[in-house]
């Protein structure tokens, strides 16, 4: 009867390993592929947000506002102020199209000029210019419909890690020497990994494109003595940025101009791991508990049975109070651990 | 004497949690309690999410379920061995 027992066991805890591995497996190959394939439709990917930076650059005498940390110097007798504020929250990016290859009556055609493309080892750098017509362009509404903006592209493949940055370059429709608004997306894709967690990073005053990059090198350094979980990454991209911020110096003077800028910048890295045995282990000791509770709560109906089988009541009550209890147990693990697990893993410094 | 092997031992006077622990500790318990508490929680994921993606989140559960209720089934059964 013991051996019985403990074949049952084996077998129970063999599916139970084989599930875990297969959730802990599926969830990065599922964010990496709705991450990656533009293509795809129709995909829910959670990309968990860690945190919102407002950076500041001041006359250095001036004093750091109450909960803004000062995090480094740019030159000119100027510092950076950041304000850092925690998210920690999952966004569900559902990547449904429901116009994809379809255009409206009018839609812009596309003038690409490549300015430089300068290629060194292991990193490359495109500078591009984008002039939109409107297709219903016509002489009576000369210049009405024509914008310009630029795109910067920089990727670089190094031993353990990937880095993309591309900068859209807004720019005044009515000059297009004066820039608006640098929108920046770091990608930084480690070795093996998926991307599972963004920073949005935004700097209130207007800087010129290479000490943009120059501030997102600064504030990414401090952001790796502060996440313990993208500490490498986010040092491997600061390096990067550094570098990008001395090739536009270099290479793109005439188009080195002020502007505000955003950025958002991906990474992946092992917190989903420390998540999900955190996870596994909040619905064992729900199931446990729950199971309890049943097994009293079903003692009655099931006390009077010969077997199982030959009792209808006890079979309800069972299957009710399991139903019952395994929703329960889904809904504090989705609402009340998945939280939970995240802000402990962080704090743990996963 | 009082039966308490069967099931008639509440009307005979028998242990009726006693009886009650070897039922819940059968193994048949174990496998309509896991299966009770999957569909469960798998209606629920499929109510709050309009489907089964995520998938993981549900795997997750369904893991951590598995181990609870078997953990609570062995100590049953140690409690409640069968006669």
């Amino acid at each position: 009867m013991v051996q019985n027992i403990m074949n049952v066991i084996k077998v129970l805890l063999f599916v139970t390993v084989i599930i875990t591995l297969s959730s802990a497996i599926i969830s990065p190959i599922l964010l990496s592929v709705s991450a990656n394939t533009s293509a795809d439709q129709n995909k829910t990917t959670e990309i968990r947000f860690l945190n919102y930076v407002e950076v500041a650059i001041v006359r250095r005498p001036r004093p750091a506002p109450y909960s803004w940390i000062t995090i480094g110097d740019i030159g000119g007798g100027r510092s950076i102020l950041a304000n850092i504020t925690p998210i920690y929250d999952v966004l569900q990016l559902n990547n449904t199209c429901t116009s994809c290859n379809k255009h409206s009556g009018s839609y812009p055609v596309m003038k690409i000029n490549t300015i430089i493309n300068i290629k060194k080892p292991g990193s490359r750098l495109r500078f591009i210019k984008v002039s939109s017509y409107n297709s219903t362009y016509n002489s009576d509404s000369a210049g009405a419909g024509n914008y310009t903006f630029f795109v910067l592209e920089y990727r670089s493949e190094r031993t353990g890690y990937n880095v993309t940055i591309l900068t859209r370059i807004l720019t005044d429709p009515e000059n297009s020497n004066n820039y608006m608004l640098f929108q920046t997306i770091a990608n930084i894709e480690l070795s093996g990994h998926s991307i599972p967690v963004i920073d949005m990073v935004e700097i209130i005053n207007k800087t010129s494109l290479s000490e943009h990059y120059e501030v997102l090198a600064k504030v990414f350094r401090k952001l790796a003595l502060i996440e313990g979980e993208t500490r490498y990454a986010w040092i491997c991209l600061a390096k990067e940025l550094r570098n990008l911020a001395i090739m536009v110096n270099e290479y793109l003077g005439g188009y080195n101009r002020r502007a505000y800028s955003i950025t958002l910048v991906l990474d992946g890295a092992w917190h989903w791991l420390c998540v999900l045995i955190c996870n596994v282990a909040c619905a064992v000791g729900c199931g446990a508990g729950t199971a309890l509770i049943c097994a009293i709560a079903c003692s009655g109906p099931c006390g009077s049975c010969v077997t199982i089988w030959s009792c209808p009541a006890c079979i309800a009550c069972i299957v009710l109070c399991g139903g019952i209890t395994g929703a329960i147990c889904y809904v504090i693990g989705t609402y009340g651990c998945a939280p939970g697990c995240d802000w402990i893993c962080t704090q743990a410094g996963w | 004497m009082p039966q308490v092997v069967t099931g008639y031992a509440l009307k005979q006077g028998g242990s009726v949690p006693r009886e009650g622990g070897r039922k819940v500790a059968g193994v048949w318990w174990l496998i309509i309690m896991l299966l009770g508490g999957i569909a469960g929680g798998t209606i629920t994921h499929v109510i709050l999410y309009h489907g089964l993606v995520p998938v993981w989140t549900l795997l997750t559960f369904v893991g951590g379920w598995v181990v609870g209720v078997t953990i609570s089934w062995v100590i049953l059964r140690r409690r409640f061995p069968s006669s």
